[in-house]
């Protein structure tokens, strides 16, 4: 275990919302055991998961598509990366394994061959390492034994957990080969499996005292460890307290108990939990040359050399304390095995593998490991010291005899000595620093001076680095010092005294006397020189060991190596007893003695006792006892050719021939095996790569039959939807065959069933120009370009409009076309009548001299017709509102904005009439008139405009007019009570007043009648008022007022007429109008400006002068002469009265 | 040519008289004359009246709004500005505007009332600043 990763998670304990990431490794089957697994997850929880299912690599994935439809959680494809975020799934990419680092997840490149990849467990120990006990793994259905050693680095690190209950999972490789390792916390179905995860973590939470708990842990441990000591005695009080409150805590969260004193009681009842307890204390991940590069320096710096040093008779030992399940003891083996190969010497290797754990022992002694973890063996390895077995593999018996595997505790038991390496790697991590200390002089003990300690790669020495010197530190191969050994006294006697419990089984005493017996040079001695000569065999003689004297006994004879059987050997007399005892003791595996034998040698007899003694590891010691002095051969002496003895030497030399025939057979044979074995291997592997091809195929299989499901379901919509469409469709191929059609395409196409598949070209067809569509739908798969069209049938009373898609196959071919058509003939229809009503509609419009306009308010845009834009002299047809405004003077754009607004706000139809800008009298108007239209996108106000200039004009005239008859009318008052009064002033009577008003008024009404009947086109002239004054005095009277044309202006009527009327009655009363004889000439002349108009009066009678001054009537004369801006002047002649109006008149 | 009759003393106001109606003309006259005034006029047009400006000084002025050669106004405003008080004779037509422009003006209806003219013509002489 790493500390700083687990300082990183401890670091984070205090989240309560944090992050858990669950990792889910499934193979075949486990499509569906995910879906039920995450149909019950819910996006709110703190809980992510990363899907590592084994893929084909080179297939693409609907895994992500086929899991989202099932749950309520986001579903991805990883593509590298992404940072884990709580309710999502991450799904792992075909041909790619992932890890996670600080919460993101990476891809990674396979670096095995297919077969031998092992994404699961990759991806957990990188899930371990980063999230610590916030990490879940769950391991779902597949064969073999992936995830398995991520489990394990899972639990290390403190994680959770959990597999699929095998019984419900398609294939059980997987989670039986999980809960094989025995670190499993919950075995559930699939669909229970996320509950079981919140529960844990909601338990982790929930204790906000996660302090707490731990506080009370500790204050409990002592206990607990007093427990298990007892129980498997083991003390665990010298490790590392950390480590031990973690993994007490878990138990006490997935037992789900109150507090640690809860948990204490519990494990002093329950002697299971006490085991899986201490199983859990010694969690501790192991594999195969686990850090390779270390492992390399180790080969260099210690393995290679002790290979070469070895002398022929020497044994390398080599220490593995805490070996758990054996992957670094034969990783060791393996690594010798191979130096020695590459070196070509025979060295003995003695491997003493030690461990507390007897289950893990019980695993490595069985040597036989998952599949998976063969890609941890270096290639070169692979195939000399391990057999494939049915998706597993064992370590080779070659190797596997090179260990010895023991229950041994290293601060409790006695150490091995005269080591040349000790590796004890990930040990004392767990340590406490007392048991470190206690640890490393056991180690200095155990080694030879200058031989090597291989330690852990976060392991040190410590305080010994005076004893233990750096070979390479960051390997941490050590050199021991060449002090001398110090036997440990702290072995304590306390705990030697009390060897409880089960642990010390007869393993676990035998090698260490043994090793006795092997290494005391006294014994050597002893044995060498005063104990009989012995022979240690193998049933069939093959000796393995000697010691003593044997030159009386065996023969050594010059031959191939392999002759190194004790019969063979034997020299004669000892040769058939060997034998006979030989076959004896294998058969009844009892001691037996031969009696009273003689060895003949070439120089004498000797007569010996063979003892046969059977020992337990299956060979036989052999011991020569001596019965008789020796007895010397004399030179002379020969003995006769024993027949007998002779025939057996033949028979027995045969025997040998035919033996080595059966040896040269066997190994033949054994060639032979190996080379099928070799092939079997291969097999293996092979077998191994199809079945791995065979979960990806299954789970692609799984994949494809959703897929298929969904497809079905797709089909029958569009089976359904072609069926009942009144759409009338038709699909066509790049050939432009039928493909498919509905069945409203009828009306257009008389298609039957069976014309799927014939050129749509070869059908008839209702419509009138059938080849222009044929020519469309080719346009239309060369080009690409949706096209349309309009169709008709051939009597033209239906139409189509017709749409030409192409149609494209996934991967964006061109793969024929799609012809869709919709009857358009009602909206033809309608558009023509709409047509024809717009049509009548703006013929109204112009002759009326109406234009159209309508507002947009949300723009504030308006929009005017022809006729509209020429009213306002505007160009645009769209503009903004105040651009049509503007040639509106000032007070009509604002009377105009103002009805837009109410007309808006409250609908009031609008009537304005507007001024345009303009000088005057040219200043054109017109009139608006408009409504709100509401329609449901929006809303808008339409109306018309039109041109109201004259009626404007007419009204202004009309006003004037009014004003100037008011004016007059007054006027005419004035001038009646004027002339009232004034006639008041001066008649004597009632009549001559009435007559003198009515008279003059009368003179009024007339030039004022004259001015009403003046034919049109000619001017009032003074002729007209002169006749008018003299009419009711002259009547037939031959009077011709003669003078050029003079006209007379309306202002002028009134003096003239007056004056005239006073020169009339004065005539009428006093002069020739009257009574008098005599006669009247008016005449009148122009000389320039000046207008002479001469009144005579020509009497028959003389004339007399008056001053003519006196009178109302000469006032009022003189007085019209001033309003007329002329003068009145009177002169006499003899019979002549001339009176002369001299004036200039008005003509402007 | 002055139709003025009657005899002039320095004491008696003189009011000016524009009017184009030769009755009304006539009859105004002698209303202002009866009631003690020596009158100025009667001048049909504006032409006139701005020419007898030349040599006469009126005190009060009665106008016609509407004269032969077009409204009063300038001459109006000249007399005004000579300290003239004026008095309109008015036909409702133009009353806003006589109003608006000389708010001290007396103002008259047609047909004129003797006693409304006199009374017009007093307060119009209180107001002159001649």
């Amino acid at each position: 275990m790493d500390d700083k990763h687990r300082q990183h998670a401890e670091g984070a304990e205090g989240d309560k919302e944090r992050l858990c990431i669950v990792g889910i490794g499934a193979s075949a089957g486990g499509l569906e055991a995910i879906r039920e697994m995450l149909t019950e997850a819910r996006s709110a929880s703190n809980l992510a998961y990363v899907v590592i299912q084994h893929l084909d690599p080179n297939h693409e994935s609907l895994l992500a598509e086929l899991l989202a439809r099932h749950t309520e959680l986001r579903v991805r494809q990883a593509s590298g990366g992404e940072k884990i975020t709580a309710g999502n799934v991450y799904i792992i990419p075909p041909g790619h394994g992932l890890s996670v680092t600080g919460g993101v997840l990476n891809l990674t490149e396979f670096a095995q061959p297919r077969g031998l990849r092992r994404p699961i467990d990759d991806f957990f120990e990188s899930l371990a390492l980063d999230q610590g006990r916030f990490a879940a793994c769950v391991i779902l259905s597949g064969t073999g034994a992936d995830g398995s050693a991520g489990l394990r680095a899972i639990k290390e690190h403190g994680g959770l957990c959990l597999v699929q209950e095998p019984a419900t999972a398609k294939y059980d490789g997987m989670p039986t080969s999980a809960q094989g390792t025995g670190l499993v916390d919950f075995v559930r179905r699939p669909e229970e499996i996320v509950a079981a995860i919140e529960q844990f973590y909601a338990l982790a939470f929930e204790r906000t005292a996660d302090r707490q708990l731990a506080n009370t842990v500790e204050a409990h441990l002592e206990d607990i460890c007093g427990v298990v000591r007892n129980f498997v005695g083991h003390d665990f009080s010298g490790y590392k307290k950390s480590t031990l409150i973690r993994r007490v805590q878990r138990r006490i969260q997935v037992l789900d108990l109150a507090d640690a004193s809860a948990y204490l009681k519990r494990v002093r009842s329950d002697s299971k939990e006490c085991e899986i307890l201490f199983r859990e204390l010694l969690i501790n991940v192991t594999r195969f040359f686990r850090d390779p590069e270390h492992f390399e320096r180790l080969r260099e710096l210690a393995v290679a050399p002790l290979v070469r040093g070895a002398g022929n008779e020497d044994e390398i030992r080599v220490w593995i304390p805490g070996c758990s399940s054996g992957e670094e003891a034969y990783s060791i083996a393996m690594m010798f095995a191979d130096e020695a190969r590459q070196q070509k010497r025979s060295t003995r290797i003695q491997i003493f593998a030690t461990d507390i754990d007897e289950q893990m022992l019980r695993i490595a002694r069985e040597a036989t490991y998952p599949q998976s973890a063969l890609a941890d063996i270096p290639e070169g390895m692979r195939d000399l010291y391990t057999i494939a077995l049915d998706g597993r593999f064992r370590i080779s018996a070659r190797i596997r005899d090179m260990i010895r595997f023991s229950v041994h505790s290293i601060v409790r038991d006695p150490p091995f000595s005269n080591i040349d390496l000790v590796s004890c790697r990930n040990l004392l991590i767990y340590f406490g620093d007392q048991l470190q200390a206690i640890a490393l002089p056991i180690f200095h003990y155990a080694l030879k001076p200058g031989a090597t300690l291989f330690l852990g790669p976060s392991e040190t020495v410590g305080r010994h680095d005076h004893v233990f010197a750096p070979l390479d530190q960051s390997a941490r191969v050590f050199r021991r010092n060449n002090g001398r050994p110090e036997y440990p006294l702290h072995l304590r006697a306390a705990q030697r005294g009390a060897p409880q419990g089960r642990r010390h089984a007869a393993e676990d005493s035998e090698p260490p006397a043994r090793l006795d017996w092997q290494d005391s040079d006294v014994a050597e001695r002893i044995l060498a020189a005063y104990a009989p000569p012995t022979l240690r065999v193998t049933p069939r003689g093959e000796i393995l060991r000697s010691t003593g004297r044997l030159g009386k006994y065996l023969e050594v004879s010059p031959g191939p190596e392999s002759e190194n059987f004790a019969p063979s050997l034997a020299r004669s007399g000892v040769r058939e007893a060997l034998s006979a005892i030989l076959r004896q003791v294998a058969r009844g595996n009892k001691r037996t003695i031969s009696r009273d034998l003689r060895a003949q040698s070439e120089f004498g007899v000797q007569a010996f006792d063979l003892i046969a003694d059977p020992l337990d590891d299956g060979s036989i010691l052999l011991v020569f006892r001596e019965r008789d002095r020796f007895e010397p051969l004399e030179d002379d002496a020969y003995e006769d050719l024993d027949p007998t003895d002779s025939h057996v030497q033949s028979l027995e030399h045969e025997l040998r021939d035919t033996r080595a025939r059966l040896h040269t057979t066997v190994e033949e044979l054994e060639t032979a095996n190996e080379e099928l074995k070799s092939s079997n291997e291969e097999m293996m592997s092979m077998n191994e790569e199809l079945q791995s091809t065979n979960e990806e195929l299954s789970t692609v299989n799984d994949e494809l039959k959703s897929k298929v499901d969904e497809l079905s379901v797709a089909n029958a919509d569009l089976t359904n939807f072609f069926a009942s469409t009144a759409l009338p469709l038709v699909v066509v191929d790049s050939k432009m065959a039928i493909r498919n059609f509905t069945d409203a395409i009828q009306s257009i196409y008389p298609f039957r069933g069976t014309d799927r598949g014939r050129p749509l070209a070869e059908v008839t067809s209702s419509l009138r120009r059938n080849e222009e569509v044929l020519q469309a739908i080719g346009e239309v798969m060369r080009n690409g370009e949706l096209r349309q069209m309009r169709v008709s049938d051939r009597a033209e009373d239906r139409t189509w409009s017709l749409v030409i898609t192409p149609y494209r196959s996934r991967d964006g071919d061109l793969n024929g076309a799609t012809l869709v058509f919709t009857e358009v003939t009602d909206a033809l229809r309608l558009e023509t009548a709409l047509k024809h009503e717009g049509e009548r509609l703006r013929l109204a419009l112009d002759v009326s001299g109406l234009a159209v306009w309508e507002c947009d308010p949300r723009r504030g845009t308006v929009m005017l017709d022809d006729s509209g834009c020429a009213l306002l002299g505007i160009d645009e047809h769209r503009l903004p509102l105040d651009r049509m405004l503007a040639p509106l003077n000032e007070d009509s754009r604002d009377a105009v904005r103002h009805a837009l607004d109410s007309s808006l706000e409250s609908g009031t139809p609008i009537d304005v009439v507007a001024r345009l800008n303009g000088l005057g009298a040219h200043a054109r108007s017109i009139q608006m008139v408009g409504r709100r239209i509401a329609t449901p996108q929006a809303e808008r106000v339409l109306g018309v405009l039109f041109d109201v200039t004259e009626e404007q004009d007419a009204k202004d005239v009309r006003e004037m007019m009014l004003r100037e008859m008011n004016h007059r009318v007054k006027n005419m008052f004035s001038i009646i009570s004027g002339m009232v009064r004034m006639a008041g002033r001066q008649a004597d009577s009632v009549p001559d007043l009435v007559d003198g008003v009515q008279t003059r008024i009368n003179a009024l009404a007339r030039s004022h009648d004259l001015t009403q009947k003046t034919p049109r086109g000619r001017k009032f002239g003074l002729e007209d008022a002169i006749r008018a004054s003299l009419e009711p005095y002259c009547g037939d009277m031959d009077l011709i007022p003669g003078g050029p044309e003079v006209p007379v202006a309306t202002q002028e009527l009134t003096s003239l007429s007056l004056l005239l009327h006073e020169w009339s009655t004065n005539a009428a009363k006093y002069g020739v109008l009257g009574h008098k004889p005599g006669r009247l000439e008016v005449g009148w002349t122009r000389e320039g400006e000046i207008v002479e108009l001469l009144w005579n009066e020509i009497h028959d009678g003389r004339v007399k002068p008056d001053d003519g001054a006196a009178g109302f009537g000469s006032t009022l004369v003189q007085l019209s002469a001033v309003q007329l801006g002329g003068s009145v002047s009177v002169e006499f002649g003899e019979h002549e009265r001339r009176m002369i109006l001299r004036y200039v008149p008005d003509e402007r | 040519m002055s139709l003025t009759s009657g005899k002039k003393t320095t004491a008696r106001q003189r009011v000016m008289i524009c009017e184009d109606e030769v009755i009304v003309a006539m009859d105004l006259q002698m209303l202002v004359e009866e009631f003690g005034y020596d009158v100025i006029g009667p001048f049909p047009g504006l032409r006139e009246a701005f020419a007898a400006l030349g040599s006469e000084r009126p005190d009060i002025a009665l106008l016609d709004v509407r004269l032969k050669d077009g409204e009063v106004f300038p001459l109006a405003d000249r007399l005004r500005d000579m300290g003239v008080g004026l008095v309109f004779q008015s036909g409702h037509v133009y009353d806003d505007e006589i109003h608006a422009k000389y708010p001290k003006a007396g103002c008259c209806l047609k047909p004129i009332s003797p006693a409304g003219l006199r009374s017009a013509l007093q307060s119009a002489e209180s107001l002159s600043t001649a």
